[in-house]
């Protein structure tokens, strides 16, 4: 079992469990998705960082640790950038030989999770609005809504300038 | 997890914060630590959390989703925080029952929404979550912020706020919880044990009753074990949400 020297693995599982879950749980849909994963374990390899994660699924809640108890189900590994491909279920080519991702084990797991992360639908008015007031929260959530369409549009922008790239390189 | 008999008259111990003490004498000792900090319970929970606990309360209330005309139970109400918030969700056509095992912070609960001018569709009740004076399938929502950890016994508690919500009901719980990445564990522990106490008697003069508050959020079933505790207690879709690292968790699960 890993063993690391700095801090920084745990800040990185902790801030990653927080942000999935921050998400999933923006759409009411998503804990009972999550649940049928129950008693599954996945493992991440992050090459280039040197970081393994393991990701267990509970009462609709992903928890992302550094141990784990048993073998994986499932282990994906990738850079940071191709396993963020996941992320991007419109453009779910990230289980081809040349997205950089490998999997070993049951790849359902996989796919189970992009079907989740494809599905979501959150919902960022609903709590917003009920902190900060209608107004104020509508205006928030639809800043929100533009700046992950955006990000989402820059990835795939970045995505087909890299392939385009190594494409050049090939021919 | 306590894993003794919690039933009154059934000789079995519990925690008082770290101390074991007779099932039938946690009631009472809870009683006394609030009856001291009544008066200054708001000071005590922006003491215990930097003030967050009026951002917390908020974000519990956003995502309850309950709706105008709808009939809701705070349990454990304590000075009517959730009640204020609640009374405005349900409107004039429903309705919010504000309740608590302990007279003296019922008493300021209620004074503080008259002063807040929250008449009309509030109730008040003196109520022990564990026996819910109140008709099956009565309530659309069950609420519970920051009580279910002072209550002897916390499965009776679960089951009988199942039994007053109607099918399609929902229950939510905000709760202090387990903190699990370490470097935030040891800043909180250090905080808790360190400086609230000293905090506590400085401005309170009361450290042993903010002694207990701390310990009584160790000693509180973490997330995924309340989770189990509700799903015996018959809820179904049942989750949680983390605030604060885990500081405090929101539990909710719905009937049938």
């Amino acid at each position: 079992m890993a063993e690391y020297v700095t801090p920084l693995p745990g800040m990185l599982a902790f801030a990653l469990e927080t942000a999935i879950n921050h998400v999933l749980q923006l759409d009411m849909e998503s804990p009972e998705r999550v649940k049928k994963l129950e008693g599954r374990l996945l493992q991440v390899d992050l090459e280039g960082l040197g970081i393994t994660l393991f990701f267990t699924f509970k009462h609709g809640v992903v928890r992302v640790r550094l141990q784990a108890e048993g073998k994986a189900d499932t282990v994906i590994s990738g850079t940071p950038v191709a396993l963020f491909s996941m992320a991007q279920p419109e453009e779910a080519d990230w289980g081809l030989p040349e997205s950089k991702v490998q999997i070993n084990g049951d790849a359902s797991l996989a796919r189970d999770l992009e079907r989740i992360f494809g599905k979501l639908d959150p919902d960022w008015e609903g709590p917003l609005a009920g902190m900060l007031g209608d107004v104020a929260g509508h205006q928030l959530a639809q800043g929100i809504r533009q700046g992950v369409e955006t990000a989402r549009e820059t990835a795939r922008s970045a995505r087909k300038v890299f392939s385009d790239i190594r494409k050049d390189r090939r021919s | 997890m306590e894993t003794t008999d919690k039933k009154p008259g059934s000789g079995g111990t519990t925690h008082f914060g770290y101390r074991d003490v007779a099932v039938e004498d946690k009631t009472r000792l809870v009683r006394g630590v609030f009856e001291s900090v009544a008066g200054k319970y708001d000071l005590m929970n922006d003491l215990m959390s930097f003030g967050v606990h009026r951002l917390w309360k908020r974000h519990f209330i956003a995502i309850s989703n309950i709706h105008p005309g709808q009939r809701v139970l705070d349990l454990a109400g304590g000075t009517g925080d959730i009640a204020a918030l609640m009374s405005k969700r349900v409107g004039s056509t429903g309705s919010v029952v504000l309740s608590d095992i302990n007279e003296a912070m019922l008493a300021v609960g209620r004074q503080r929404m008259e002063d807040r001018g929250l008449v009309g569709n509030i109730e008040y009740s003196l109520v022990n979550a564990e026996q819910i004076p109140f008709a099956d399938g009565e309530f659309d929502a069950v609420t519970i912020a920051f009580g279910l950890r002072n209550v002897t016994d916390q499965s009776a508690a679960l089951k009988e706020m199942y039994r007053v919500l109607k099918p399609g009901g929902r229950v939510m719980i905000l709760e202090f919880s387990k903190v699990e990445f370490e470097p935030l564990k040891k800043i909180y522990d250090g905080y808790s044990f360190g400086i609230l106490p000293r905090l506590g008697k400085l401005v309170a003069d009361d450290e042993a009753s903010y002694r207990y508050l701390a310990e009584s959020i160790r000693k509180h079933p973490g997330q995924d074990e309340l989770a189990d505790m509700m799903v015996d207690a018959g809820f179904t879709k049942v989750t949680y949400r983390n605030l604060t690292g885990g500081v405090v968790a929101i539990h909710s699960g719905h009937h049938g």
